[in-house]
């Protein structure tokens, strides 16, 4: 199903929407597990990852655990890179 | 009916919900306009409904909370406390090794110890005072109190107990005396409950046959059997007739003997000054007659038929009685047949027929029933059993 991309937007009256399965899905999905802390969630309280920083969990991988959230990619490559703003992004290549 | 009435007092927790609950209904109805809508976790779509469910099912919690507040908070005005938990008490007598002199000081934590299978429930108790064993003695008892509050077990006297506090020279220790047992605190149903009838016993005035009937049963224990007729005057009890402005109180003793007059007089002369101005009350005795039952009935392998033709004589007796009966209008043979086949040992009932009754105040019909005619009729039961 296509869900709402974020930030929410319009063109034309109608809301912008990621179509399933297009990159920009994967790319919000796959964000939003990895800022999202278990038990952040009210109802579906397992769904995202410990972030490395606080979790002895860091000492595996934390990005082991996106695959259960989205089981229909293949993580291949995680890779990490510091911008002109000092903020890291995580760079997630996959195959569908 | 006053207003407010609290005869039925609503609990509406049992309105609670879950936030899955809340977001599940969610899910179920968006499909009814959606029917592809499946919304996947970590997407928009579906942070909104979780957020929203969550938010649904608290607020669902708390507006359930709020009939409790007001009315506790009623019940607190009127000076209605709630039953709290109280502290289980008793008295301890330590055993000392020697005679050398020993001080048990207060606070020493002694318990009983409840196995069951692997679980081992401690039951704590602590010593209220120091306890000064003298030189020369080797016991001495001292009062106890529970380290919680709430209902103990029964510990009874000579009950041996754990010291669990470090007691320099201390041997043993043991009950003295049962112990008080303390009790629980009063579930909110319970607190609820007994407000609601401590609210309605607050009515200065009765108007209703329910109004009276919570009176007696609450005030009048020397009224045991009783029913409250509305529209009712003494003087013309046949049912299917109303008397407006007036109703009967019939009352009787458990074996069916009629009330003393004072008793009687004092019920109606306590009742008129209660209940609202022009209500015409009659107090009248309960009449009776004797329903003539026959029946058969097949026996469950193993069991003794004379025992179970008891059983089944003492259950018909116990509902044709008159602390059993409930003055229904009709005795429906189906509802003798429920009984009967309710009672241990008895496999089904092959025949059950109530062939008569004593007096004019009610007659069998057509389909088996006895149907009642009068007002305040009592029946009882002679009864035949065959064993099949």
């Amino acid at each position: 199903m296509d869900t709402l991309r974020l930030p929410l937007s319009f063109a034309s009256g109608v809301a912008v929407l990621n179509a399933e399965a297009s990159k920009e899905f994967y790319e919000q999905i796959l964000s939003i597990v990895i800022q999202t802390e278990p038990g952040e969630l009210a109802i579906t309280k397992s769904f995202g990852i410990p972030d490395a920083s606080f979790s002895n969990i860091a000492r595996i991988n934390p990005f082991e655990g996106i695959q259960q959230f989205v089981p229909e990619i293949e993580i291949k490559d995680v890779s990490f890179a510091i911008g002109p703003d000092q903020q890291t992004s995580a760079i997630l290549t996959y195959t569908s | 009916m006053p207003s407010p009435d609290f005869s039925n007092y609503i609990d509406l927790t049992i309105y609670d919900v879950e936030p899955i609950t809340v977001y599940n209904d969610a899910v179920d109805y968006a499909k009814i306009s959606l029917p592809e809508f499946e919304p996947r976790v970590g997407t928009v779509e579906n942070a909104i409904l979780e957020a929203v469910a969550h938010s649904t099912a608290v607020l669902a919690n708390t507006i359930n909370r709020i009939p409790d507040g007001l009315m506790e908070g009623i019940l607190a005005l009127m000076g209605f406390a709630r039953n709290e938990a109280t502290f289980a008490t008793g008295s301890v007598k330590f055993t000392a090794y020697d005679d050398f002199g020993v001080t048990i000081a207060a606070g020493t934590v002694v318990s009983y110890e409840q196995v069951s299978g692997t679980t081992v429930v401690s039951w704590a108790f602590e010593t209220n005072t120091d306890l000064i064993i003298p030189e020369g003695a080797t016991e001495g008892s001292v009062a106890v109190t529970a380290l919680s509050a709430g209902l103990y077990p029964e510990l009874f006297n000579t009950q041996s107990l754990v010291i669990i506090s470090a007691a320099e020279g201390v041997a043993e220790a043991e009950l003295v005396a049962d112990i008080y047992v303390g009790s629980d605190s009063e579930t909110d149903f319970e607190y609820f409950s007994r407000g609601a009838q401590f609210l309605a016993s607050l009515n200065t005035s009765l108007s209703t046959a329910a109004q009276v009937s919570n009176k007696i049963r609450s005030s009048y224990s020397s009224i045991p059997v009783f029913k409250v007729y509305d529209l009712t005057k003494s003087d013309n009890m046949t049912i299917g007739t109303s008397v407006v402005g007036c109703f009967t109180v019939v009352v009787c003793a458990t074996d069916g003997t009629a009330l003393s007059s004072g008793t009687k007089s004092t019920l109606q002369s306590n009742l008129e000054e209660l209940c609202v101005a022009g209500l015409d009350i009659s107090i009248a005795d309960m009449t009776s007659g004797v329903a003539t039952v026959t029946l058969s009935i097949a026996i469950v392998d193993g069991f003794t038929p004379a025992n179970v033709t008891t059983d089944v004589e003492d259950a018909i007796n116990n509902y044709l009685s008159f602390e059993g009966w409930d003055f229904s209008t009709i005795l429906l043979r189906n509802r003798l047949i429920a009984i009967v086949s309710a009672v241990a040992g008895v496999d089904y009932v092959t025949e059950l027929a109530i062939v008569s009754y004593s007096n004019a105040n009610a007659t069998v019909n057509g389909a088996g029933n006895l149907v009642f005619t009068k007002k305040g009729e009592v029946p009882t039961a002679d009864i035949t059993v065959s064993v099949v």
